[in-house]
């Protein structure tokens, strides 16, 4: 595999060129494939792909701008073909035209090859057509299926986060870097008020050494301070402004996503075999680039469902009295700080009878329940984890990978909601905040959880054999680089247990202003760019915490207040404050362990996804004997047990749990469909039964605050 | 030191022409069509040599060449033309230009050879 060599600031401006150029040349050939060969369009495409051609000349990408040529050959063809050809060759730029985007998105890792004699219509050659989808894709790492069902996302790794770092090009506007240098100006003087201050303060030291006269220094100080508490309220507008200028730097129009539309669309359309009138409004308004990104992803779900699912074929449609052509209607519009984007289709609207029957099907709602359920209520539905299916086909409604759509959309603290009305048409509503505020996270586990720490208090990561240890004044410190850095058992530290003692030590360098220490972590599992959720309760609980990433799955991921942590060392390094087995509340937050007792790996599997989707640890056990084992090696909050299983049934494992000590209050529920022993069932101890045939997410969650596992109301993620 | 010009409306292709030549610390200014290089080259009577494009709205380098050898002073101030073309080369020389340069990986030493040649 041959790699890119060349500089890469001059291959970041030639992708961010390219993808543009591509952008361009897709959407006048879709003005030639509908309006037919105007003058205007040839020579926008011919511009286009000419400078494209020479730009990849020039660092060197042979295969990029011998494609190009290609392109420029088929346009002149184009040109003179009867009317009946024309439709192919179209096809056939599109096919390179993808090649071509599918090549530069390779880049530097690869460097392609494209054969245009091999590359017909509807085959972009050696690059799928699934991952390039009219360059929709470009440059986000997410993909575009077309006519694929549910992705699931792919889970975080390393390889991803060198995607991250990859550099990205943003066009700024001059004015606002104008408006930043003005903003900036005032930083200078902030210091002379301060440095003013300073000698103030300076003085009155001097004069108190001299002669020290209590109640007029005061006087004197109580002056300064006021002066101080002046500027300083000055300094914080000033520097928030520059902040919120700054972070305005990373705004992009949508329009860099939204020319990306109109191709996919089309290619979904023909292989759908739909007719679609596609319309994009408010393309002008900015969006964080970083934002911009992900919404891409969740549009291109949208479209796809409105096209495949929204948007009936034209028979059926003529046969509804509709025109034949069906109606798409993207639009986005500013909200104060947030950005909404709507997603109309003119479709046959959501089916709310088939929504119901197929949450029930799939443990999501109870039977009973669902007459009850309103509209709005039932819609809501298909944004459920578990609601949709990866079997393409098997639900010819909506809901395909919506719930990929919703746990995005959630991880950028933005919203998602769904109308329709039968027969006419259903509009999803995505809303974002302009800004994101995307930090790296270093992902770590101390002992089995996951926590997290901003990756910008990470000095460096090592491994430390046992005896790079040594104890100063009774306290274990680690030598780097000529250092003593006190070594902290992190997972002990926040009373979580000792990490098991290994010959080898994976140990974070951490540092804030002047503190540094050495955390001790069993493994670095991953660094991405997330958002941290400030969640209140969160860090009144525990004040070591400043917040919660999402993570895949909806999984919530502490993240460790870094200098909450430093004071709190500090307290019990002194020994001023006596140390704390733990911090408050600590017990309180971690991730409840859930044990799953069911033979049925097809019941477990679903139950282990909606329990996973409240943000539980799952263990699974198929039978009671495994259970056991479960049991002896790890501390669980609460046991679910089927009845009916091989080897050892739940009868008889709740017999054994209650009588192994340490075991005996340990909450268990059962969930089987045995409901008649339920008399005898209450006798062996068990503290809730759950009829299995009755099985909603509601009914467990209820349960588990029925014995305090949860608080009623705390289950995450769901729109019950 | 004379500076040079760079006439090309890709932004890419100067850029990166601008990056090899400024790193042996030419003074390199850059010009996005033809119109535009006539601006530059009357603001600024110390541009020694002139790298064009020919592809380029608003005045091609065709004409660019024909108004420098008709309006400059020195009218016969070294005008290389980069092209994406090979068969273009003949042609241009015709029309005025001093030499020519085919966009390819080997442009940054092409480019280096003729900038030693005129500005050393």
């Amino acid at each position: 595999m041959k790699k890119f060599e060349g500089d890469p600031d001059i291959l970041a401006l030639f992708t961010n060129t390219a993808r543009a150029q591509l952008t361009k040349v897709n959407n006048a050939l879709l003005a030639v494939e509908k309006k037919g060969v105007k003058a205007e369009s040839l020579k926008l495409i011919r511009g286009e792909i000419h400078t494209l051609k020479g730009d990849s000349r020039m660092i060197g990408l042979e295969s990029v701008s011998g494609a190009a040529h290609a392109v420029e050959d088929l346009i002149t063809e184009l040109e003179k073909a009867a009317k009946g050809e024309r439709g192919k060759l179209v096809r056939r730029i599109f096919s390179l035209l993808d090649a071509i985007g599918a090549a530069i998105e390779r880049l530097p890792e690869e460097v392609v090859e494209i054969d245009p004699a091999e590359i017909t219509a509807g085959n972009a050659g050696k690059a799928e057509i699934d991952s390039t989808a009219a360059g929709a894709s470009a440059g986000s790492g997410s993909s575009a299926h077309i006519g694929s069902s549910a992705e699931t996302e792919p889970p975080p790794s390393p390889t991803q986060g060198r995607r991250e770092d990859k550099t990205e090009i943003i066009t700024l506007n001059v004015k606002r870097i104008e408006d930043l240098i003005q903003k900036s100006s005032a930083f200078p003087q902030y210091f002379n008020k301060f440095n003013y201050i300073f000698g103030q303060l300076e003085n009155l030291r001097n004069e108190m050494e001299a002669d020290p006269r209590p109640a007029e220094n005061a006087k004197q100080l109580a002056s300064i301070v006021s002066q101080f508490s002046h500027e300083l309220s000055f300094y914080d507008l000033g520097s928030r402004q520059f902040q919120s200028e700054i972070t305005k730097l990373k705004l992009v129009p949508l329009a860099t996503v939204f020319d990306q539309f109109p191709r996919l669309v089309r290619d979904i359309a023909e292989h759908t075999g739909k007719a679609v009138a596609f319309t994009v409004k408010g393309k002008d308004s900015e969006l964080d680039k970083t934002i911009v990104e992900r919404l891409k992803t969740v549009l291109i779900h949208l479209l796809r469902n409105a096209v495949d699912h929204g948007i009936e074929s034209p028979a059926a449609r003529e046969k509804a009295g509709k025109p034949k052509e069906g109606r798409i209607v993207l639009h986005a519009s500013n909200r104060g700080d947030m950005v909404e984007v709507e997603i109309g289709d003119d479709g046959a609207g959501l089916d709310l009878d088939r929504i119901r029957e197929t949450a029930i099907e799939r443990g999501i709602l109870a039977r009973e329940d669902a007459g009850a359920l309103g509209a709005d209520d039932t819609m809501a539905l298909i944004f459920a984890p578990g609601f949709s299916t990866k079997e393409v086909g098997s639900f010819s409604g909506r809901g395909v990978g919506l719930d990929v759509v919703a746990r995005t959309v959630k991880e950028m603290n933005g919203q998602v909601s769904v109308k329709s009305t039968r027969g006419r048409g259903t509009t999803f509503t995505v809303s974002f905040p302009l800004i994101s505020s995307f930090i790296p996270i270093t992902v770590f586990l101390l002992g089995e959880r996951l926590f997290g720490i901003p990756s910008a208090y990470i000095k460096s990561v090592l491994r430390v054999r046992e005896s790079d240890r040594r104890d100063v004044a009774d306290r274990p410190v680690i030598t780097v680089e000529g250092e003593d850095i006190a070594l902290i058992d992190l997972n002990s530290w926040l009373g979580f247990g000792e990490e098991p003692a290994d010959a080898n030590k994976n140990v974070i360098i951490v540092s804030s202003r002047d503190e540094i220490s050495a955390c001790v972590v069993r493994d670095i599992i991953y660094e991405k760019k997330m958002i941290i959720r400030k969640t209140d309760w969160l860090v009144r609980a525990c004040p070591v915490v400043m917040g919660a990433v999402l993570s895949g799955r909806e999984r919530a991921i502490p993240i460790l207040n870094v200098p909450e942590i430093f004071n709190k060392l500090k307290e019990t390094m002194r020994g001023v404050v006596r140390k704390k087995a733990r911090a408050p509340g600590v017990r309180d937050f971690r991730q409840k362990n859930i044990l799953l007792v069911e033979d049925s790996a097809v019941s477990r599997t679903r139950q282990r996804d909606i329990l996973e989707g409240q943000s539980f640890n799952v263990f699974e056990a198929a039978h009671g004997k495994d259970a056991l084992a479960l049991l002896e090696k790890q501390s669980f909050d609460v046991v679910i047990t089927d009845i009916e299983m091989p080897v050892m049934n739940g009868p008889e494992l709740i017999r054994r749990i209650r009588a192994t000590e340490g075991l005996e209050r340990l909450p268990v529920i059962v969930m089987s469909s045995y409901n008649d022993n339920l008399a005898s069932l209450k006798d062996l101890g068990i503290n809730t039964f759950v009829d299995k045939t009755k099985f909603s997410v509601k009914r467990l969650i209820e349960a588990l605050a029925g014995e305090g596992i949860i608080k009623s109301g705390s289950g995450s993620g769901g729109r019950w | 030191m004379k500076k040079i010009l760079i006439v090309d409306d890709s932004e890419m292709a100067r850029k990166s022409m601008c990056f090899s030549l400024s790193s042996k610390r030419y003074n390199v200014l850059e010009a996005v069509s033809g119109r535009d290089a006539v601006a530059k080259l009357k603001e600024n009577p110390d541009i020694g040599l002139v790298i064009t494009d020919l592809n380029m709205p608003e005045m091609n380098g065709l004409e660019l060449i024909a108004h420098i050898r008709s309006n400059h002073k020195p009218a016969d101030i070294p005008v290389y033309v980069i092209t994406t073309e090979n068969k273009t080369g003949d042609d241009v020389m015709k029309k005025g230009a001093t030499g020519y340069i085919v966009k390819s990986s080997k442009t940054s030493e092409e480019l280096h050879r003729i900038v030693e040649k005129h500005m050393v």
